[in-house]
């Protein structure tokens, strides 16, 4: 039967039939001579059925084909075959750079927090030991046992300030416009005994722009005392005063 | 929404398609590559499934590719899909080794080149991804009764005709065109509407 006169689904099953390769020798070269002139009938339908019957290729149970195939085909075709070379090395060298230079920046990054977490613990211990001492003196100067001496009073030149002496607890010493302290020099306290006694080492204390803080611990008998006296000294202290005296504060106790 | 977006995905792979048949035009090496990437696992299954034979198999699934690579600046297309075209040459060329072991290589040949021409898989408006059409396909086939299923088997992967399919199934020529009808019909509606 000629093609014109085929209906709709007897033209599509043509098509397919075609496309399968399944059509009689004489229908074959008549849809042939269609496809080759060109006709838009033909080939809209031709594409639609070698859609369908190219899809049967889906049905086929799924195989892996080996690997060694690709590498034969590339050859064949004379496509350098895409993928490892020396790519890889550099990739894999570039990817060691970067995580070398990761490794070594995290490592000064550790190191330098580390630093300056041992920086802010030894600041804590000072402030710890700041305010452990504070806390210590508050409680030394408000007890009520505590004698207080002022010395240098009305004398702008001279040192002046105050002492307070606790019997249980020892002798604090607060002194200003001491003078400055000479190089391998340094202030120390001297409890001046009643009855003329030798002046006993009390400690050694730096002074800072004029100011100096000194506290003596221990128990002390403000009794036997005659007076609180601060000389300048060799760093290593001394055993008896050195000319002159800076300060004298009389202890009386009444 | 969902259609959007699936539109819009189908449309990027329509676009990469359009990508690979450009590179290949101008025999741009990884083009062969990402061709041999994308279809050589079906390429390879059919070409099994009609020779059953490994090393035939291998043989021209190269033969395959290599015929889609020269001819690949004849497919001058704006919309068209490569993966048809190379499925059908590969089916061709599996088809014609089974042929040709039987003596009748020389008239079929030529019908069988006149289906994997350029012409018929460019200019279409198929935007179908590779997966969709396997999954509508098998849907679609699974529609089909044994002897529906039986016919189209011995026709796209052995290449009988009409008349050898009923000299092997001892059946009437009348009955297995009609067993062909009405699968191709069952399957083109089921396909299409899917």
């Amino acid at each position: 039967m000629p093609l014109e006169n085929l209906d709709p689904q007897d033209r599509d099953i043509l098509y397919e039939l075609f496309a399968l390769g399944l059509l009689e020798p004489d229908q074959m070269a008549e849809v042939r001579r269609l496809l080759e002139s060109g006709d838009p009938e033909t080939i809209a339908g031709l594409r639609k059925a070698s859609l369908l019957t190219s899809s049967l290729a889906y049905i086929a149970p799924e195989s892996k084909p080996p690997a060694a195939l690709r590498r034969r085909l590339m050859l064949a075709s004379g496509v350098k075959e895409r993928g490892m070379g020396w790519t890889w090395i550099l990739g894999l060298a570039a990817t060691c750079v970067a995580l070398i230079t990761i490794a070594f920046n995290m490592n000064q990054d550790v190191q330098r927090r580390e630093a300056q977490i041992a920086e802010l613990r030894t600041q804590l211990d000072s402030s710890q030991k700041l305010v452990a001492q504070s806390k210590d003196l508050y409680d030394f100067l408000r007890q009520p046992s505590t004698l207080t001496v002022k010395f240098g009073d009305g004398q702008p030149t001279p040192p002046r300030g105050q002492v307070f002496i606790n019997r249980e607890r020892g002798v604090l010493l607060f002194a200003g416009n001491l003078p400055a302290m000479p190089q391998g020099k340094i202030f120390e306290m001297w409890f001046v005994p009643k009855g003329g006694g030798a002046p006993i080492p009390a400690g050694l204390f730096r002074g800072e722009n004029g100011q100096g803080i000194h506290f003596r611990p221990g128990a002390v008998d403000p009794a036997l005392i005659a007076a609180i006296a601060v000389t300048l000294e060799p760093e290593a202290g001394s055993t008896t005063p050195t000319m002159p005296i800076l300060i004298a504060a009389p202890v009386q106790v009444e | 929404m969902i259609w959007h977006i699936l539109i819009l995905f189908a449309e990027l792979v329509a676009a990469n398609d359009q990508d690979l048949i450009e590179r290949l035009r101008r025999r741009d090496p990884d083009a062969m590559s990402d061709l041999y990437d994308r279809y050589s696992r079906v390429v390879y299954s059919i070409i099994l499934r009609i020779v059953r034979n490994a090393s035939v198999a291998e043989e021209l699934v190269q033969e395959s590719f290599l015929r889609a690579w020269n001819r690949g600046s004849d497919f001058d297309a704006s919309r068209g899909r490569i993966g048809p075209w190379l499925l059908t040459i590969a089916r061709n060329r599996a088809i014609d080794y089974l042929r040709s072991t039987a003596g009748q290589q020389q008239a079929t040949t030529f019908e069988l080149v006149s289906s994997e021409r350029v012409t018929l898989f460019v200019n279409t408006e198929d935007r179908m991804l590779d997966q969709e059409q396997a999954r509508r396909i098998r849907a679609a086939f699974s529609q089909l009764n044994e002897n529906q299923r039986q016919v189209l088997e011995l026709a796209y992967f052995e290449g009988l005709s009409q008349s050898e399919m009923a000299e092997k199934l001892g059946q009437p020529l009348g009955t297995i065109k009609t067993w062909v009808r009405t699968a191709l019909t069952t399957l083109r509606g089921t396909f299409h509407a899917a």
